[in-house]
């Protein structure tokens, strides 16, 4: 089994990538399920539900930070799931729709924690901006959470999505050109919404 | 959500085995906690293991060791775990530890800890690993068995199969030492084997599905000491034993079963196209957020503008308030700006 860290401490093989995988993808999971939580809460509060400051106060941070942790943490598990895979590479489809999704939910929370960071607690001063913040944050928890269950599917054959039936056995695999057009697409939104959100961020200031 | 996790408990099981296994793979005994989440909870397994050395072990020569398991009835969804090990301290224990190469197993791999689907029907099974010693130290092996049964794990090992590898005799028949045979195949392809050998001049191939009927062929001459024979394709994921009897100078010999096992053409595809795809998927939710972000950002910034205009308008007079501007239009020195306010005032002095 392939080793991380194999050096460290005048070279004892201090831990195998696959236990490495499981801390990390026991932070990230937790994290998540945490944030998730929290979003659950505020899409409630969006729609005038469990109306708290201190429940909004509570969740808003707590749910941003569990994000923002579970984000640091989630490299480390993909880099260490993908060595500590038969053969070290990506080499079944569940495997690939796993690093699929957790691509995905990694790009939502990177974004609900930039438009936090960019337009502060004004993100949830109007219902359409809220309901964003709140779904992009749910939605990177569930897919997440659901790429978790798909560790389990892999190596122990089942989990708990198994009662939803879900089939990942197939995956998208998009021809290049259509990669790069959603690259360049991502690329180019992303680029234009910061510019857009730090020149309101500079009239509001 | 307290309730929702209730529910979710409800539903699992409280024994610490995984009912879905944990698939074939080189395990040691206790394979760190992840076929039984906690082995203090284990019980003592009711089966009874048997292991027994097929025929003699030479050094650098596959032998099979066959493992008898019988005494536990499973529900139909059960999995049967089974290790062989040369150890019992629950670490360091596989055959590689001791200087034994697994060469294949029941199941169509090399690993010395397989699962089989229990099954309610029998409460017999019979599997068997072919190894090579690269010793001839003495080894002990063990047959452990890890299963679940009515929520609760339950372990058990076997007495220990003390082995003695031999130097091989002189002129025996046999395969070449550093001989290992094909494990896998792709479904629909005919398989030619090759077999390296020594001292044998002639090579006849038993071959059959598992549990199906035997069927002989003579084996090629392909090159010196390297014979072949050709298998048929397979329709659909299976697994083929097959077994050489070597004839030359010396005592005729047979070796253990192999297996090969056909499945499913193997995934094949870019890995830069995996990566590219899943960065361009994480970039286009970040884009897709902070566009929505943006749009709703700037229209509550023009929502804005419009109160702050109102606001103004209502601190602006009013035009139809304006007072009338006299005959002869504005009184010296006054701007139309100083009329709108003050207008009314004017033509109150003026009366």
């Amino acid at each position: 089994m392939e080793m991380v860290w194999p050096r460290i401490l005048g070279g004892f093989e201090v831990i195998s990538s696959a236990t490495f995988h499981v801390i990390a993808t026991e932070l990230v999971v937790g994290s998540f399920a945490m944030a998730g939580i929290c979003f659950l809460v505020k899409t409630l509060q969006s729609f005038n539900f469990l109306a708290s400051k201190t429940i909004s106060e509570v969740t808003d941070n707590t749910g941003h930070f569990a994000l923002g942790f579970g984000l640091i943490a989630t490299p480390f598990a993909i880099m260490s799931g993908i060595s500590s895979s038969p053969g070290s590479d990506i080499s079944s489809p569940l495997l690939i729709n796993k690093m699929f999704l957790s691509m995905a939910a990694t790009g939502l929370a990177l974004s609900v924690l930039y438009a936090r960071y960019a337009i502060g607690q004004r993100v949830w001063a109007n219902k359409q901006s809220s309901l964003t913040q709140a779904f992009a944050g749910l939605g990177a928890s569930g897919l997440m959470l659901l790429t978790a269950s798909l560790g389990g599917k892999f190596t122990r054959n089942e989990s708990l999505f198994d009662a939803f039936n879900l089939s990942f056995d197939t995956i998208l695999l998009m021809p290049v050109w259509a990669t790069g057009v959603i690259l360049i697409t991502g690329v180019s939104a992303t680029v234009l919404a910061v510019l857009g959100l730090r020149r309101n961020s500079a009239i509001q200031h | 959500m307290i309730s929702a996790m209730i529910i979710l408990l409800g539903f699992t099981s409280f024994g610490g085995a995984n009912p879905g296994g944990v698939g074939d793979g080189n395990f040691d005994m206790q394979c760190g906690g992840a076929c039984h989440g906690d082995a203090s909870q284990n019980q003592t397994s009711p089966a009874l293991l048997e292991l027994t050395l097929d025929s003699t072990a030479y050094l650098d020569l596959p032998v099979s060791v066959t493992a008898k398991v019988s005494g536990i009835q499973f529900s139909s969804s059960d999995k049967v775990g089974l290790f062989l090990i040369t150890d019992t301290t629950g670490h360091s224990d596989l055959p590689e530890d001791a200087d034994w190469m697994v060469i294949s197993d029941q199941n169509g791999g090399a690993n010395n800890y397989i699962e089989l689907a229990g099954s309610s029907l029998s409460s017999e099974y019979t599997v068997s690993w072919t190894i090579k010693p690269e010793t001839l130290q003495p080894t002990n092996f063990y047959l452990s068995i890890h299963h679940g049964s009515e929520n609760t794990p339950f372990f058990g090992i076997s007495d220990a199969l003390t082995v003695n590898p031999e130097n091989i005799p002189d002129n025996l028949p046999r395969l070449a030492s550093d001989y290992s045979p094909a494990i896998a195949r792709d479904i629909g392809e005919n398989t030619t084997m090759l077999v390296e050998t020594l001292d044998v001049q002639t090579m006849t191939i038993e071959w059959r599905l598992i549990d199906g009927q035997s069927v002989f062929v003579n084996a090629t001459n392909s090159d010196t000491d390297q014979y072949s024979f050709e298998l048929p394709a397979a329709l659909q994921p299976s697994i083929i034993e097959w077994r050489a009897i070597l004839q030359g100078d010396g005592p005729d010999q047979t070796t253990p079963w192999f297996r090969i096992a056909a499945q499913e053409p193997a995934l094949i595809v870019d890995q830069l196209q995996i990566y590219l795809q899943s960065l361009a998927l994480g970039l286009f939710f970040v884009g897709l957020v902070l566009t929505l972000h943006n749009r709703f950002r700037t229209t509550e910034q023009l929502q804005q503008d419009v109160e702050l205009d109102r606001l103004e308008d209502i601190t602006q007079p009013d035009e139809q308030a304006m007072a009338p501007l006299p005959e002869g239009g504005l009184p010296p020195g006054w701007t139309i700006e100083q009329w709108k306010w003050y207008g009314h005032e004017y033509l109150e002095d003026s009366k």
